[in-house]
């Protein structure tokens, strides 16, 4: 199988057999990006060599998988779907009926950390992953400092008040210092060197949505408290993979509005073509 | 090397010699099992270093600080995370290859794992709660979890194939603590359900390296119970 790595559109699914299944059609032949929901039909399964992500345009989890697959150019298509109503279908591809879940030749790749080391190995493009045992190691360690101190208290930040909540923003902060002492050992502005790697691309969704988390006063990152950690984040928005995985603030600000009214809508930001 | 557990308010020991990798490490962590677990089957040399890990020594703060067990120090190297560290010895020490050479192979430990995360571990002291809310519900649930890993060991004995693997000793030490969930609650898998896993666990038993490091279910119960009386005490079983 060949993957065409010089971009017919790496995003939201122009693939070589969906071309090759229909030359009458528009080239912009594509699933919609509109999610699948408790009682949809399970759409066909990808055509052969065809990697297909399934996906929500809101899932950090996802976008992780996203950002790697942009990143080394790979060719997929994407279905997306409802988290909070999800499809039946969707259980007998994945047991756990998370996203990021890729599928790929009848094969079936879960859990984005594990997505993102599979499409690392397996398929050609630049290497996220570091090949020293150690520096791999590390990339675990600062991960787990994420998981415990920093990643959750994204939410919790926003959602609590007083004391809490600025327990939360010391406890994130804590966690933020670990990663400012790890770019401080290199002149390089990625976790990965002098291009984002593994790490960049885990801890990035939440990252960009920082205009939406901590905006208030008493919760907002100082650049002087963490200078290399907001050159990274500049670095990070201008990187190409980021710009066309990124989904803009505004629409953002719209889905979490959804949410908190208890009825989150996924589609939200798109029109009827989509 | 004292097998006694240092506490808040100890002494930090000396840092490990040239050379010498150091287990900082739990007797009873089931996370700090999982890497004796495969230093053990990797015939690799350590020395070590247990601690509390519910009233820990403030040093250890400094060398890992999440100050979880279990953590490696080498030649002043840390590695941390029961899993990095498993994944790291496999790489950097001689002896039988743990992980999956190949791709696929590899991520279907990862998936396996996150279903164990998701349906098992958070579950399996709460069945041992008779009292707990919804209990009927969440052995529903292990129980769908355990049957993933029923149909994962299909011709091979271990999941690693005919020898241990990297999954095994990941889910080994909480297999060696089931018999816990029956002393207290009176809840045990059927082998009548579940044949192949007891096959395994019987296989499982049998290997040197779990031998080595068993203990049997009193002992763990002793050290389930001083926790839940509020005086955890790492050291039960040890002779004084």
């Amino acid at each position: 199988m060949v993957f065409v790595t010089s971009r017919l559109t790496t995003l939201q699914s122009i693939t070589l057999s969906a071309l090759r299944r229909s030359e009458s059609a528009p080239a912009g032949t594509m699933l919609t990006k509109r999610a699948f929901k408790t009682g949809s039909t399970a759409p066909d399964p990808p055509a052969p060599g065809v990697v297909r992500l399934i996906s929500n345009r809101f899932c950090p989890y996802a976008h992780r998988t996203r950002l790697v697959l942009a990143a080394k150019g790979i060719d997929y298509e994407t279905v997306n779907v409802c988290l909070a109503k999800r499809p039946e279908w969707f259980f007998s591809i994945n047991p756990l009926a998370k996203v990021p879940t890729l599928q790929h030749d009848g094969k079936v790749v879960y859990e984005s950390l594990v997505c993102n080391e599979y499409v690392d190995r397996v398929f050609p493009g630049r290497k996220l992953l570091p090949e020293e045992p150690l520096e791999k190691a590390r990339i675990g360690m600062l991960q787990a400092i994420w998981d415990a101190k920093s990643g959750p208290n994204f939410m919790k930040v926003t959602m609590t008040k007083g004391e809490e909540r600025q327990k939360a923003f010391e406890v994130l902060k804590e966690g933020l210092s670990f990663f400012e002492k790890h770019l401080g050992t290199s002149e390089a502005p990625f976790f990965g060197g002098e291009q984002p790697g593994f790490l960049d691309y885990s801890i990035w969704p939440w990252f960009e949505l920082l205009g939406l988390f901590l905006t208030d006063d008493d919760v907002k990152l100082q650049e002087a408290e963490f200078p290399r950690v907001f050159a990274w984040q500049a670095a990070m928005f201008d990187r190409p993979e980021v710009k066309t995985c990124a989904c803009e603030l505004s629409v953002w600000t719209k889905y979490v509005a959804s949410a908190r009214a208890g009825n989150p809508d996924s589609d939200i930001g798109l029109d009827d073509s989509d | 090397m004292s097998e006694k557990a240092f506490k808040t308010g100890s002494a930090a020991p000396d840092p490990p010699a040239p050379g010498v990798l150091r287990l900082i490490s739990m007797r009873f962590c089931p996370y700090a099992h999982r890497t004796i677990l495969a230093l053990t089957a990797k015939g690799i040399e350590y020395e070590t270093v247990n601690v509390c890990t519910v009233n820990k020594p403030e040093w250890f703060f400094s060398i890992n600080p999440l100050a979880k067990v279990p953590t490696l120090q080498h030649d002043g190297k840390v590695v941390y995370e029961s899993l990095v560290c498993n994944e790291y010895v496999d790489r950097v020490f001689p002896g039988r290859k743990l992980l999956p050479e190949e791709p696929l192979e590899k991520a279907r430990i990862g998936m396996l794992q996150a279903i164990w995360d998701a349906k098992i571990s958070p579950n399996f002291y709460k069945i041992a709660d008779k009292d707990q809310e919804g209990r009927e519900d969440i052995i529903k649930v292990f129980k769908e979890g355990m049957s993933y890993l029923e149909k994962e060991v299909t011709s091979k004995t271990f999941f690693g194939g005919e020898e241990p693997g990297f999954l095994d000793y990941s889910l080994w030490p909480w297999f060696e603590r089931l018999p816990v969930l029956e002393v207290a609650s009176g809840f045990k898998l059927e082998e009548a359900e579940f044949p192949k896993l007891f096959a395994w666990q019987a296989a499982m038993r049998d290997r040197p390296e779990v031998k080595m490091h068993a203990k049997d279910t009193p002992t763990h119960l002793q050290y389930l119970m001083s926790r839940k009386q509020g005086n955890p005490d790492p050291d039960a079983g040890l002779q004084a």
